[in-house]
């Protein structure tokens, strides 16, 4: 390699200096948050706030990207390069959820209203075949596999917060498509991103056990199972999925290394949930969380991509996958009552929330959650997604109910 | 037996506890490989900045010069770890560093950058080693392990096999177990080894962490003294471990921790096999008592 070479000290700084002006990160707000990261200048460890404090911002940070789009959606993100984007299908499928949880626990209507505009809208945007878009509606609208599925998430809720059946009868269109597309194999390669199927599919099984469990029709459920078993033949020894990343030649992220966890454990927890100890699916799902917790307690970092030996390929971390992972590892907490699986958790959490800048003057910024830390990492760069602080939320107040409990187990006040 | 003690250079407690310890059991080291202190890297104190607060780490840096060789750290509390001591090192000892207690007492000491390098395989080989100690060092190397004659020995602060790795005193605590100190051989995993000895501790008294972990510390050392003596007496088989008996622990974090300090705050009892069968020998002797009481009725 030489200096002039593609991996070489002029490539690099040309390329950064590309970044610098097209990520405009020379703006007051984003060279802030630039320097912080070139500097990895997070909060202490031990000066993260209350959990509260930070879940309020990144709700606040929410709503501001709700409120950023005319239509009721959630901007998919916040770029650094060109300010907020339309309103996003799948992650405001997955949202909704979000928004009536919180509704619930701050006893605040405002958040539900907030929630069933977005189902609103997702109505509004479903195909003609009952399947859900790609990408942001900015762009052409192609049906898409795993949109389609997370979308079922806000619609399911937002019919069982209201008994509505029109959110109802939206969710039955979209599973009937996605069985309709699906391989003989148990597998989705139509309509899926480079018309391949992939192991993070365990998260279009989950939507559709649950809407079995709405509506009775065991096509769903024989259409989830199907898939779930093709998964479960993609793991290794030691927990590894192959097929689990958006690309073959591409070491997968741990945004879709953590879909493909989470799609496994929630459909063995739905399938089984008197013993999910004894499912195969939780106990796949187990095996791999395990793999990465090692990884993460060892390093005390979590990458943002793996290989197939779980040895990190990269220095940056994924923030959105972090949050996933942190409430996969929640979730083994409740389900296997293992607790290295909530300490994991508290201290991923933790660094995500030394991340998020809570006081910036900037509204993209402020209490959003960046795709990858630092901002230059490969995956979403130089953006806040709104999944990212969707996970974020979730996985914080599934901390506090959890550590609420076991506090009062215990009796510490 | 020339017995060696694998160290870092700045954890003079630990280091002079096990020394200590060896001499009540009339032993002495034949040598010390310490660990260089490492270098304060732009990017290490940065990351230590984030961990602990600038505040400290310039304050270590007031006290002693250095942000990691943190002697302040390793010096003995005044006092309880006094106690451990033979009469004759009190006075003053805790103010010792390794360097001095091993030149006071013509104990070799080498110093190397890396104790799994070629450096420190070369010193041990060069002691002669029969038992290699470890004193609370990072991850050995077969390398190394591969050079004492008899075997290298760790002592554990938990009973083994079930608690393996980091703060296991605490996870003892948090997952209601019984604490203890284990002494096993060190294999290349993590707490695998073969177990010589275990110990159960009662930390009833103890009213916090630290107090805990200041009374685990101190016996863990006089039982591996004990140990080493028992096993150049031959008085003894190591039992092999089975991997899927124990679990790895890692570092606890804060809000698992609040619970350990509150349970040891009430007084950290076990409800152990003793006091259980003492339990049920109570209940059958009062049962006996009744049933001979209604026959005399």
């Amino acid at each position: 390699m030489t200096a002039l070479g593609p991996g070489g000290a002029f490539a690099t700084t040309a390329r950064h200096l590309r970044d610098f002006i097209q990520f405009r990160v020379y703006r007051p707000a984003h060279l802030r948050i630039g320097l912080q990261d070139f500097f990895d200048l997070r909060a202490p460890a031990g000066a993260v706030q209350s959990n509260s404090i930070h879940l309020q911002r990144a709700m606040d940070w929410l709503c501001r990207a709700q409120d950023a789009t005319s239509d009721g959606g959630v901007a998919a993100r916040y770029r650094l390069s060109k300010g907020w984007a339309a309103s996003y299908p799948e992650t405001t499928g997955y949202i909704i959820p979000t928004f009536f949880d919180y509704a619930d626990l701050t006893q605040d209507e405002n958040y539900r209203q907030r929630a069933l505009r977005m189902a609103d809208w997702l109505l509004t945007v479903q195909l003609a075949g009952g399947a859900f878009p790609a990408h942001d509606i900015s762009t052409p609208r192609e049906p898409r596999v795993f949109n389609t599925s997370q979308a079922l998430f806000g619609l399911l809720r937002a019919f069982r917060e209201t008994g509505n059946a029109t959110y109802l009868n939206a969710a039955g269109r979209a599973g009937d498509w996605l069985v309709s597309v699906q391989n003989e194999t148990g597998t989705w390669s139509r309509f899926e991103y480079y018309q391949r199927p992939h192991a993070y599919h365990s998260e279009v099984a989950w939507p559709l056990l649950q809407l079995f469990r709405m509506t009775q029709k065991p096509v769903y459920r024989d259409a989830a199972v199907k898939n779930l078993d093709w998964i479960l033949s993609l793991q290794q020894p030691n927990g590894w999925f192959d097929q689990c990343g958006f690309k073959e030649d591409q070491a997968p992220y741990l945004h879709t290394i953590a879909y493909t966890i989470n799609g496994l454990l929630e459909s063995g927890a739905l399938l089984q949930p008197d013993q999910p100890l004894n499912n195969e699916y939780v106990q796949a799902a187990r095996l791999a969380s395990e793999a990465l917790l090692h990884r993460f307690e060892i390093r005390h970092f979590m990458a943002g991509q793996f290989d197939r030996n779980w040895k990190a390929t990269v220095n940056y971390s994924c923030l959105a996958g972090n949050m996933q992972t942190s409430i996969n590892w929640l979730r083994l907490y409740e389900v296997t009552g293992d607790i290295r699986f909530l300490n994991g958790a508290l201290k991923l959490n933790d660094f995500v929330k030394s991340t998020q800048d809570l006081h910036s003057n900037h509204p993209g910024i402020r209490g959003g959650i960046k795709g990858s830390h630092p901002l230059w990492g490969r995956y979403i760069r130089y953006s806040y997604p709104n999944w990212a602080v969707k996970f974020f939320v979730d996985a914080l107040m599934l901390e506090d109910k959890l550590v609420a409990e076991l506090y009062r187990q215990e009796g510490v006040a | 037996m020339n017995i060696v003690v694998l160290c870092k250079s700045w954890n003079h407690k630990k280091v002079l506890e096990i020394l200590a310890a060896l001499r009540q059991q009339q032993l002495r080291a034949r040598g010390i490989v310490a660990l260089a202190p490492e270098k304060p890297a732009f990017s290490s104190l940065l990351r230590k900045m984030r961990e602990r607060g600038a505040k400290k780490i310039l304050q270590s840096f007031s006290s002693n010069g250095h942000a990691d060789s943190s002697r302040l750290n390793g010096v003995m509390p005044a006092g309880d770890s006094d106690r451990s001591l033979p009469d004759h090192l009190k006075n003053g000892y805790s103010q010792m560093t390794i360097a001095e207690y091993a030149e006071l007492h013509q104990i070799e000491m080498v110093v190397v950058r890396d104790l799994n390098g070629d450096e420190s395989v070369a010193a041990l080989k060069r002691m002669n080693t029969d038992i290699l100690l470890l004193g609370g060092v990072p991850i050995i190397r077969a390398n190394v392990l591969a050079v004492p004659k008899v075997c290298a020995l760790n002592v554990h602060m938990a009973l083994l096999p079930k608690f393996r790795g980091m703060n296991v005193a605490e996870w003892s605590i948090l997952s209601g177990a019984a604490v203890g100190v284990t002494v096993h051989q060190v294999d290349p995993g993590v707490d695998t080894g073969a177990i010589l000895y275990r110990e159960t501790i009662d930390v009833a008294d103890c009213p916090n962490l630290a107090a805990m972990r200041a009374k685990v510390s101190r016996q863990q050392h006089q039982v591996l003294a004990k140990c080493v003596r028992w096993l150049i007496e031959k008085k003894f088989a190591p039992e092999p471990q089975k991997k899927e008996e124990g679990q790895q622990f890692y570092l606890m974090h804060d809000k698992l921790r609040k619970i350990v300090e509150h349970k040891l705050s009430k007084g950290y009892k076990l409800a152990s096999p003793r006091h259980i069968l003492g339990l049920l020998s109570a209940l059958l002797k009062f049962g006996l008592e009744m049933e001979t009481f209604l026959v005399f009725v």
